[in-house]
């Protein structure tokens, strides 16, 4: 009686099985695919699914990653979330003797005795994810479920268990096992071996893509100010493993953030007194001219040669230091010196004084053609898991944007507008590359290749209206229209096409 | 009131253009007939189109308002690209002299800087700059009814590839001033408007036609372009509110214009 091992899922997605180059035709002789394998992603006590299926349709399931996310795939997260994958596998044709286990690898298909451990081998090129079943003497077809660890598949990828036995490894160390930040593809092999533990024909190769390392972070970040905005750029990535990018801005609009750890509590040191040969203000000025109804920023000059700015620990008004010569602006962390060396503050969670990250919304604009409007993402900071594998070290609470997908899906564009920040608040913003599986990767450099921090702040402007105003101009009214942009083009277009239109009329009575 | 309608004089020049008898097009027509060989194969011409092409510096800082003060210059520095164009309808061939008739004209140009800081704003390397990272910019849509007077009849009877013109009438621009916020706003009062005025033209075309006249009617024959030129322009428009308006942003301004004229 041949041995028959068929594969099923519980799961559609027909599309998928293609995409992991399922060899259904190589699978006849003792082991087949139904064609629908995808595994089952459970919670980690598997009370719960991970399907594309709608959450508040269908309570037993989990959202899973959005379909440009590589959702299928294994990811930085998957792996600490601690996910399992449940293989159904349709088992039908066994002998007394034989055994089905279920073993990873990198290169292998498992069969050969020795790439699992076994007699003669001096190293195992596959290490085993679930001990499997024993005898499944079966005179009719059956299904089984298999059930996988993503952290056992992952988490012996460099150092394989010798002799080859099932060794579960658990933890952030399991997640942490991939040093390159390219996808690695792997193989989760559903093995026949007979009653000598040697492979049979047949066996089941299933094609898993993993990916643990978050891209390299963009370097040449750059931030200059406006009035309540921040332009933000970047030397786009090169490699292929970036799909696009988060920005991280602390503190967070929406809230405020615990920053600097300078000074006493309650309170941040904070000393900006380069040789500017500025006038020094007045004691109570208002650094924020502008009409902003937003945190403002007192500027006050208290003579010293050095001072401490006190922060209002609520956030709503922080008070920055004043000297002569100095300019009063609220850097909110660790002093910088003149020279530009210093370091802006770490945009985590930290004790010290609290700062007001302003209005709840942001709009993130792309300054070339893309606009992406989104809100400070208020993820609690425990659904994305920090580590040195694939996660970036910021918060994801200081993520800029949507939280679906990539805040800036296009690896190419390097130059944003963060708008509706408040003036005279020093942000640091870092940025970070994301792959296809959703990895973020580190921080950019708080200090860039110029030696500029990325940190700055928002501050009033002259546009030329103002100023045209200010200097005594007058205009506006008379006709004028609101959407003069989309007006005027119009009007250009009217008259390209009132004129085609006269040419046609004009031939065509030529012909005539 | 004598100065509302005196703007719109030249819009009532180009009805009486048009309202002219069209008897004057049929004996030109007859002599043209009787004429020498060269207009024998040429097709009716009745319409001009211009692509137009000018470096544009508005005059907003000649504002006397201003008391001296520019603030275009400051924002933008120089001049930009004007790009326009424009189409007239030959209504009127005056025998042995030219064509008259109305035309209309729109353009665009956008003048962007970055903005300055109103305070001295302390860079994150140590230095202080007044200049910001926000850009402020200034679109302008230029648009004009004019009268046109093409002399032609170098050409046509001369056989002098020069067609020396001339354009006046009203002039009228939009015009929005705008940050990275959007549209600009200084104490309640937008960044929009329009301004009124009016629109002179001096120019010069040169008859390509004189290069190659086998091809020109080719071309006339093919797709009915009697007369193509390129063209020099002095521009001017004075879009001082004609009195009507009190005091409006003076988005016109003096310029070269070149460019290539079709007409068919």
């Amino acid at each position: 009686m041949s041995r028959r091992l068929l594969i099923v899922s519980t799961l559609g997605a027909a599309a998928f099985g293609a995409a992991m180059g399922i060899p259904r035709t190589a699978l006849a002789q003792s082991i087949t695919a139904s064609g629908q394998v995808n595994p089952i992603r459970l919670v980690p006590d598997k009370s719960k699914t991970i399907c594309g299926t709608d959450p508040a349709t269908d309570t037993s399931c989990v959202s899973q990653r959005p379909v440009n996310l590589t959702p299928l795939g294994i990811s930085y997260q998957d792996c600490v979330d601690d996910q399992w994958l449940r293989f159904s596998v349709l088992l039908s044709g066994f002998a007394g003797g034989d055994n089905v286990s279920v073993w990873a690898s990198l290169t292998s298909d498992c069969t050969a005795i020795t790439d699992r451990g076994g007699a003669g081998s001096v190293a195992s090129v596959c290490w085993q994810l679930n001990a499997g079943i024993s005898d499944p003497v079966q005179n009719t077809a059956q299904t089984y479920p298999f059930d996988v660890r993503v952290q056992d598949i992952v988490g012996n990828e460099q150092h394989p268990p010798f002799p080859a036995i099932y060794q579960p490894i658990s933890g952030a160390n399991a997640c942490n096992q991939q040093g390159g930040f390219a996808a690695v593809p792997m193989y989760v092999d559903f093995v026949i071996t007979d009653s000598e533990n040697n492979g049979v024909s047949g066996s089941y190769q299933f094609n898993l893509n993993t990916d643990l390392v978050g891209p390299p972070a963009p370097g040449g970040v750059n931030l200059t100010a406006g009035d309540t905005l921040l332009n933000v750029s970047w030397t786009a990535n090169s490699d292929a493993d970036t799909a696009g990018y988060m920005l991280f801005i602390d503190p967070p609009p929406g809230g405020s953030t615990t920053t600097g750890t300078v000074g006493a509590e309650g309170s941040s040191t904070l000393q900006d007194c380069p040789d500017t040969g500025l006038p020094p203000l007045e004691a109570g000025d208002e650094a924020d001219a502008s009409d902003d109804s937003g945190a403002e920023s007192d500027a006050l000059v208290d003579g010293a040669s050095t001072t401490d700015a006190s922060f209002d620990a609520s956030g709503a008004d922080a008070t920055p230091p004043g000297d002569a010569g100095c300019t009063t602006v609220n850097h909110g962390g660790s002093p910088r010196d003149a020279s530009g060396s210093g370091t802006c503050y770490d945009p985590v969670l930290a004790s010290g004084t609290t700062q007001d990250g302003g209005t709840t919304t942001v709009e993130l604009e792309a300054s070339t053609t893309t606009t992406v409007d989104g809100e400070v993402v208020e993820t609690d900071a425990g659904t994305v898991e920090e580590g040195s594998g694939g996660i970036s070290g910021v918060d994801s609470s200081y993520s800029i944007g949507v939280n679906e997908g990539f805040t800036i899906a296009d690896k190419s564009v390097g130059n944003y507008v963060i708008k509706n920040l408040v003036n005279n608040v020093t942000y640091n913003v870092v940025v970070s590359s994301v792959d296809g599986f959703g990895n973020v990767g580190p921080p950019s450099q708080q200090t860039n290749t110029q030696g500029n921090l990325t940190c700055n702040y928002p501050a009033p402007i002259n546009d030329f209206w103002s100023t045209y105003e200010k200097d005594g101009g007058a205009g506006g009214g008379f006709c004028s229209l609101e959407s003069v942009g989309a007006g005027g083009e119009s009007l250009l277009g009217v008259g390209f096409v009132f004129a085609a239109a006269a040419f046609i009329r004009r031939r065509r009575r030529n012909v005539q | 009131m004598r100065r509302f309608f005196a703007g719109f004089a030249p819009f009532a020049g180009a009805a009486a253009v048009l309202l002219l008898p069209r008897a004057a097009c049929a004996q030109e027509d007859r002599n043209e007939l009787l004429s020498g060989k060269h207009r024998t194969m040429e097709s009716s011409q009745q319409f001009a189109y211009e692509l137009r092409f000018a470096s544009f510096e508005p005059g907003i800082d000649t504002n006397p308002s201003l008391h001296g003060e520019t603030p275009y210059k400051t924002a933008f520095g120089g001049s930009r690209l004007l790009f326009g164009m424009e189409f007239d309808w030959e209504a009127l061939r005056i025998p042995n002299v030219g064509t008259l008739g109305p035309g209309f004209g729109i353009g665009y140009t956008k003048a962007s800087g970055l903005a300055t800081f109103q305070q001295p704003h302390a860079n994150p390397d140590g230095t202080v700059s007044t200049t910001s990272g926000e850009s402020t910019s200034l679109e302008i849509y230029p648009m004009y009814a004019v009268a046109v007077f093409r002399v032609d009849v170098l050409w046509r009877q001369v056989h002098v590839p020069l067609v020396p013109y001339a354009k006046f009438g009203i002039g009228y621009a939009i015009w929005r001033a705008s940050n990275e916020l959007g549209t600009s706003n200084y104490n309640g009062q937008a960044g929009v408007g329009a301004s009124l005025g009016t629109q002179l033209g001096l120019g010069l075309a040169f008859n390509l036609n004189s290069f190659d006249e086998y091809s020109a009617k080719n071309f006339d024959d093919a797709v009915g372009v009697n007369n193509t030129y390129v063209f020099a322009e002095y521009t001017r428009s004075d879009l001082d509110g004609l009195g009507i308006q009190a005091d409006p942003m003076r988005v016109g301004g003096q310029s070269w214009t070149f460019g290539l004229t079709v007409e068919f």
